[in-house]
């Protein structure tokens, strides 16, 4: 059984509000941001524990063979440690399954930004064809079939099951997806024994202006939103967010992904091309010497004794928010 | 009978804004207008899954549908009918009845646009999620909404074509425009009749000249952002694949 809300990865005060018990999410630490939900969605028990469902049950695919949880799993802070995830029929995605923990914080979802809000993001799993595979007509229909989704969807929204339902309440669990309980995090409130010294040469390392990792991946999510193109090809078969944006200035950029539990999400990159953490400082350490066309300018040239590398790597592992994966 | 129009429940378009008409004590005649839409393979009827030769590929279709907004009429008096908060869903068959009195004067000029408003098209606050399913903008089957890049498709043609020869459309293709610069305005000057009582304005959309340059056993897909310069070209011929006249 998967039981990710035994797992305290959030701890949930809620409140009668109309409409259903208002939850908050409560256990954050102070330099962490609040989520901002919409106000046509408010979180509510009731709309956390229908998306919940929805989460873990492979009717929402086709042939009933695959569920969110299928790729986005728990114990590997929602991701499923493949290049590329299967979906309905064995068929293979077009890109790697990203952690979804802290998603709430996240302004253009997806790695090319082409989903505006949170909101509408479950529809794309649901009807790509190698993903769920299904019409969101032909699922809301499969669901109002069913007494317990009715009964459960009507106290959340009023309403039987709908393409609204459907997104809203998975998006309501996505929400509540937040980790913010890394020895990293233990290490800036204060607790100065929280990262050993190899993670702090490790954490200089990262900050440095040397390496300049932090221009993308600064800030307590360890990542500024942006598009960015990061050297991995010359010529990208995925152009990224020139696919939503039609700028061939956009081609090979993809949304900066957040660092937070990147030890655990194996392998890296939008197409899951590198296999392991020191692949990718290898690669960063490569394309800063021979920039390719059209990489980012931040990319910086520095090379690295292998007694560096690990102690980079034992600082990214740090930022494993322990809590939940056990 | 040259072209079937197959009716299909019609969306109503509920009266139009409509300023300067007085009551007059005798009433003069009205006219009233009515969207129907013919799509056509070089003036055949368009049936779905019936193979064609487009260009000297073999093709069928399994979808053909596009978004029409923006629309605005001059009458010779001057009136302007402006329904440019209506959409229309383009589709075989499809009608759409304008149910209000017009004064009886000829159309000098409309105005419309092929897609989706960028304001609408932005799913910011109200997106096809939440608009009831008599809403052309809501959830439409085939769908007419991008997941993957919020938005609405604004025109999508779907179907097969048989690339080796051998009578099997065994090849799936499909053409979907959307995003903002996919937006297709038509500003067409040709004179139309308007008589008092029904009137039936067609909009014909040819697949044939959709395709003008097209070659349909090379160029299988575009979905905007992966082929772009195919999905302008695509754009482009609208121009010429679109009409509209009076029946
Ligand atoms: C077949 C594997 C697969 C399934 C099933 C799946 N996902 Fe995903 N998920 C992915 C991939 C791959 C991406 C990245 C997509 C992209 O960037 O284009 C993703 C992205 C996401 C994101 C956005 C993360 C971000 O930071 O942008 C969320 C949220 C998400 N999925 C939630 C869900 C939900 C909810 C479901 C069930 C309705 C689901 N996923 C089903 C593979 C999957
Ligand atoms: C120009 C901005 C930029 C800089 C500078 C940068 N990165 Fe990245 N990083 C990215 C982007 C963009 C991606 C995602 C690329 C993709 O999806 O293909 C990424 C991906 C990663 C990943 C994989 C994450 C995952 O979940 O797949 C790691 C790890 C990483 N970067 C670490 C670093 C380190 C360490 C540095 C400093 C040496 C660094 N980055 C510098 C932009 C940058």
């Amino acid at each position: 059984m998967w039981r990710p809300f035994g797992l305290g990865i959030i701890i949930l005060v809620m409140l009668l509000g109309c409409g259903g018990d208002v939850v908050y999410i409560s256990n954050l630490p102070n330099h962490f941001p609040q989520p901002t939900i919409p106000p046509d969605n408010k979180l509510t028990r009731q709309r956390v524990e229908l998306g919940k469902k929805m989460f873990f049950d492979k009717s929402l695919s086709l042939d009933s063979t695959i569920a969110c949880v299928s790729c986005h799993h728990p114990d590997k802070a929602f991701t499923d440690g493949l290049a590329l995830s299967p979906g309905i029929h064995g068929r293979k995605g077009k890109r790697n399954t990203p952690s979804i923990m802290n998603a709430a914080l996240v302004p253009l979802i997806n790695k090319d930004g082409g989903v505006k809000k949170l909101d509408l993001q479950a529809l794309v799993p649901i009807e790509d064809e190698n993903e769920m595979g299904i019409s969101i007509l032909h699922l809301s229909q499969r669901l109002a079939q069913d007494p317990v989704y009715v009964k459960q969807s009507r106290e959340a929204y009023g309403m039987p099951p709908s393409a609204y339902v459907i997104t809203r309440a998975l998006a309501s669990f996505v929400r509540t997806l937040y980790s913010s309980n890394s020895r990293y995090d233990h290490f800036i409130q204060g607790d100065s024994t929280a990262l050993t010294s190899r993670e702090k040469m490790g954490k200089a390392l990262f900050e440095s202006d040397r390496l300049n990792c932090t221009s993308c991946h600064g800030g307590i999510q360890f990542t500024n939103h942006a598009f960015e193109n990061n050297g991995l090809y010359t010529s990208y078969v995925d152009l990224g967010r020139a696919l939503i944006t039609l700028d061939s200035a956009d081609r090979g950029k993809f949304r900066v992904p957040s660092l937070r539990n990147v030890g655990i999400t194996a392998p890296y990159m939008h197409d899951g091309s590198l296999a392991n953490l020191e692949e990718v400082i290898n690669h960063y350490e490569d394309t800063g010497i021979s920039p390719k066309k059209g990489q980012s300018k931040k990319i910086e040239a520095f090379s690295l004794s292998s007694e560096e590398k690990e102690s980079l790597i034992a600082f990214l592992s740090a930022l494993t928010d322990e809590q939940f994966i056990n | 009978m040259k072209k079937h129009i197959f009716f299909f429940c019609g969306i109503l378009l509920a009266g139009i804004p409509f300023s300067s008409c007085k009551k007059e004590s005798s009433e003069p005649a009205k006219a009233k207008i009515s969207f129907e839409f013919d799509f056509n393979v070089a003036g055949d009827e368009l049936k779905l899954g019936q193979a064609y030769q487009i260009n000297g590929t073999t093709v069928s279709f399994d979808a053909v549908n596009f978004y029409m907004g923006g629309i605005q009429l001059t009458q010779e008096n001057g009136q302007v009918i402006d329904l440019s908060d209506q959409y229309l869903l383009g589709g075989i068959g499809n009608t759409a009845t304008l149910n209000s009195d017009l004064d009886v004067s000829d159309i000098n000029s409309m105005k419309f646009f092929v897609g989706v408003d960028p304001v609408t098209n932005a799913q910011e606050e109200i997106d096809f999620t939440s608009r009831p399913p008599t809403d052309p903008l809501g959830i439409q089957d085939p769908s007419m909404h991008w997941s993957w890049s919020t938005g609405y498709k604004f025109l999508r043609v779907d179907g097969d074509v048989d690339l080796d020869g051998d009578g099997i459309l065994e090849t799936g293709v499909a053409y979907h425009l959307g995003s903002d610069a996919m937006l297709k305005q038509f500003d067409l000057t040709n004179p139309i009749e308007l008589r008092s009582g029904d009137n039936d304005l067609i909009i014909s959309f040819d697949l044939t000249k959709f395709f003008t340059g097209v070659d349909l056993k090379a160029e299988l897909d575009t979905h905007t952002g992966n082929n772009l310069p195919l999905a302008e070209r695509l754009r482009d011929n609208l121009a010429i694949a679109i009409e509209v006249y009076r029946n």
